[in-house]
């Protein structure tokens, strides 16, 4: 009995060991892959305020693939502005879902010197990567960026919408409108779609007109998008904009 | 009585000798030759067909063939005829000649196209060939139906009537005929000489070193020869060897095509117009000091649509003309220039000197086949001075050409083009390099080898602007051939183009395959920027799976970084000892650490 307590007061000890930063990162490089991948994982979730230390300093070392993108993943959420330079080698790496991940985390870093890496992602090969940029540059509403957004939009990638209808100003919102035809009918609906369900984008005679460009696209995605519209605004019914959509709305039922 | 008799006959056969294409006849014997050649009247230079006018006699194509007899100098059709031609038809001294159908052939006036006669070959003679001279025609037809097979050279006069009819046991190829002289290929080895008045053998050659395939006769004689080269018919071929005759073959600097000297003989097909017609070498042989050579050391490689005329000593190209959308379907060299038909309906000529194109008539027709009588034709001369930018404008046509189907030209013509001095040149090769579609990867590949080895210093600037460009999806850029341009850098040691190097490198979108070449590139120009991106590149990846199967863009970059400083050695020996590292790349720089880095001193063994 006394020997089982022994054992596991040994076990314990090693445990809280384990969860020592340092140790955390030899185990990292030179223990078997199985318990690497532990101690991967372990370090991306320490609170120790060392372990990002250790954490990019064994990414920008190297590391296999599968402990990178955990690492990586115990970076997010921390918008540490070390991690900068290490995120922007990784936003370049061959594996596309590492360049996904460094994308999102540099996202979430506050500098403006985040935003060409974010740009250039915008061109990226991968769909999942261009999207985590759109997604980063729309959530920052880096106006910026509104070119390469209107070419993504062209090129029907399905992040651009979003990501335009979060940056839109009024002047964008009528170069959109003048982009019917050339940009596919449900893309730019859910572009106007989302800018109209912006709380902060207006005055409101701007959103009558992109509920007038909306009524000039046929089809079931224009009113969609007005009946969403109208959803959104059951709280303001006398709004001109939200009267207009319902104009519209009826019209095209019929009644 | 009796004995009277077979002394007469003996008398006979003495006096005769053996019969023609006997297997005891006398071979290789300089007399015989020279007696042979003293026949041979040199034709009258100009066109042959005797109306004293260039002329072109074509088949056309599709089901209701036509022969048609072509003014060049009035420049229109001058007669036409249904005819289902099935042979190249001949010209001579008023008469055209062609086989129609399987068993008839047919002669005809050029002047006038009015049939002269109609000579029935028998059902089980396969035809070989025919030629021409101003007093007869010849034709070599082989029994197809007797179990040993026996081979006929056939003379008729202009009026179709047979003169005479030569046997020959074994195979024959196609004819030809010179002033009253006849050769003809017999049995593979030969060239029999017969009197074109009589068909008897007047002398026989036999060349050891090779197969005769075909003989031609033209202005400055008999020319003949096997797959290299040609044979001028004299004195010397009583050698029976290459080397004891007068021989001459064109340099070729390109393995991509491999030139045809003339049609052969024993191949029956080619006794018709056929796709021999569109790739072909095209020459005229002269009489040169002790031997033979090409008129003015030139050659003319035809391949479809394209036509090159090469130096024949040195191999370089001259000058290149790609004829523009349909195939060149016939070529004829006429002394001063080449002339050509296309299988619209064009016919035309080439300056020889610079390959500028001359139209000579416009027919309409679609034309099959053609032969070509326009010996002496005169074609304006083009501009020398302008010959190098047009021949690389050629090329560059050539190369760029949508036509799917002549990747081998292209690549010759690549290959060409890469011999050719000037920026321009480097440019023209850069743009095949970088072109993401429409150009067959085989030429990208030799245009990229042709860049790295012309070194061109003066490119700096190509080179920078193009690794400018990486690859883009909102722009729809592709970045191609970044690892030529970084090898192209690498040779002229463009230092200045490390960075733009080093870019390529980081760029996910630079294919796996292309960074070994940026590594090198980088390891070879040096300085901080390469070796940053080196060690970045170097430690992003050591552990990464993606290079388990070609480890090598890694273990380049650490062998370039163990030659860069004390720091970057430090790196690539933590990367070596690293657990994580890929073992293969780990092994391989273990290894090369073992080697002492130049200038550093030799370890010492310690004493225990």
């Amino acid at each position: 009995m006394k020997r089982l307590l022994l054992a596991a007061l040994l076990l314990s000890s090693a445990s809280a060991h384990a969860d020592d930063v340092a140790t955390l990162r030899r185990d990292l490089q030179v223990a078997s892959d199985a318990r690497a991948d532990e101690a991967a994982k372990q370090l991306a979730a320490s609170k120790d305020p060392k372990a990002i230390e250790a954490i990019l300093d064994l990414l920008a070392l190297g590391i296999p693939p599968r402990q990178a993108q955990v690492l990586l993943g115990g970076l997010a959420g921390r918008k540490d502005a070390r991690s900068f330079d290490v995120l922007v080698v990784f936003s370049h790496n061959r594996n596309s879902d590492l360049r996904r991940r460094a994308i999102e985390l540099l996202g979430q870093l506050p500098d403006a010197k985040v935003v060409p890496s974010l740009m250039l992602a915008l061109s990226d090969s991968t769909p999942e990567v261009r999207a985590a940029a759109a997604e980063a540059l729309g959530h920052r509403k880096e106006r910026s960026a509104e070119r390469k957004l209107m070419q993504l939009l062209e090129h029907r990638d399905q992040s651009a919408p979003a990501a335009l209808a979060a940056i839109a100003t009024p002047e964008l919102a009528h170069k959109l409108a003048e982009r019917i035809g050339p940009i596919p009918d449900a893309l730019l609906c859910e572009t106007f779609g989302e800018i109209l369900r912006r709380v902060d984008f207006g005055p409101d005679p701007v959103r009558v007109e992109i509920v007038k460009t909306l009524a000039k696209i046929p089809g079931d995605v224009s009113t969609t998008a007005l009946i969403e519209y109208m959803q959104a605004t059951e709280h303001d019914p006398k709004r001109p904009s939200r009267l207009e959509a319902e104009s519209v709305v009826n019209h095209r039922k019929g009644t | 009585m009796f004995t009277k008799h077979w002394l007469l006959c003996g008398a006979l056969l003495a006096g005769c000798g053996p019969a023609a294409f006997s297997a005891h006849s006398r071979d290789n014997n300089v007399g015989d030759v020279q007696k042979a050649l003293s026949i041979s009247k040199a034709p009258a230079r100009g066109p042959r067909n005797g109306t004293g006018k260039p002329m072109a006699f074509a088949v056309t194509a599709g089901p209701d063939k036509m022969v048609v007899g072509i003014d060049l100098a009035s420049r229109g059709v001058v007669w036409k005829f249904p005819a289902d031609v099935r042979s190249r038809i001949v010209v001579g001294k008023g008469l055209v000649a062609y086989r129609l159908g399987d068993h008839e052939l047919v002669g005809r006036d050029p002047a006038s196209g009015r049939e002269l006669f109609k000579v029935s070959l028998p059902a089980n003679e396969q035809f070989m060939g025919m030629a021409i001279d101003d007093d007869h025609l010849y034709y070599v037809v082989q029994s197809t139906g007797e179990s040993k097979r026996v081979s006929y050279t056939v003379g008729l006069d202009h009026s179709g009537h047979e003169a005479w009819r030569t046997p020959a046991p074994g195979t024959l190829g196609a004819p030809a005929a010179r002033g009253g002289l006849v050769a003809v290929p017999f049995a593979y080895q030969n060239l029999v000489l017969l009197d074109g008045a009589s068909g008897k053998e007047v002398g026989r050659v036999r060349n050891t070193d090779e197969q005769v395939t075909f003989v031609v006769g033209l202005p400055d004689g008999f020319f003949y020869g096997g797959g290299k080269g040609i044979y001028l018919l004299d004195d010397k071929s009583a050698s029976g060897t290459r080397a004891g005759s007068s021989y001459a073959e064109v340099k070729m600097t390109s393995g991509q095509m491999r030139p045809t000297y003339w049609f052969d003989g024993y191949q029956p097909t080619q006794s018709d117009y056929s796709a021999f017609d569109r790739n072909r070498l095209l020459w005229r042989g002269v009489k040169s000091a002790g031997g033979v050579g090409f008129e003015s050391d030139l050659a003319v490689l035809h391949s479809f649509r394209y036509l090159f005329g090469i130096d024949t000593k040195s191999g370089a190209l001259r000058w290149a003309y790609a004829n523009p959308r349909t195939d060149v379907v016939g070529t004829e060299d006429v002394g001063d220039a080449i002339a050509y038909a296309t299988a619209d309906g064009e016919i035309g000529a080439l300056d020889e000197a610079t390959g500028q194109s001359h139209p000579l008539a416009t027919t309409g027709l679609r034309i099959a086949g053609v032969t070509i009588d326009a010996d002496g034709i005169v074609v304006p001369q083009g501009s020398a001075d302008s010959a190098p930018a047009a021949l690389r404008a050629s090329l560059e046509q050539i190369v760029w050409d949508p036509d799917a189907r002549f990747t081998v030209i292209k690549i010759f013509a690549t290959e060409a083009l890469g011999r050719l001095p000037g920026l321009d040149t480097t440019e023209a090769l850069l743009k095949i390099v970088r072109a993401p579609t429409g150009v067959p990867v085989q030429v990208q590949r030799r245009a990229g080898e042709a860049l790295v080895a012309r070194k061109d210093a003066g490119a700096v600037k190509l080179y920078a602007d193009a690794l400018a460009t990486h690859s883009d999806f909102l722009t729809d850029k592709h970045a191609v051939g970044v690892d030529i341009i970084a090898r192209a850098a690498a040779g002229i040691d463009a230092k200045s183009l490390a960075p733009a190097i080093a870019s390529h490198l980081a760029d996910p979108e630079t294919p796996q395959p292309s960074l070994k070449d940026l590594v090198v590139a980088l390891g070879t120009l040096g300085g901080k920027d390469a070796s940053r991106a080196l060690r970045t590149f170097l430690l992003t990846y050591r552990a990464d799976p993606i290079f388990l199967q070609d480890p090598s863009p890694l273990v380049a970059a650490g062998n370039a970084l163990l030659t860069m400083g004390p720091e970057e050695r430090r790196s690539v020996s933590f990367v070596a000892e690293e657990r994580r590292t890929l073992p293969p790349v780990a092994e391989s720089l273990k290894a090369a650490l073992a080697v002492p880095a130049k200038g550093a001193p030799r370890a010492t063994k310690k004493q225990p």
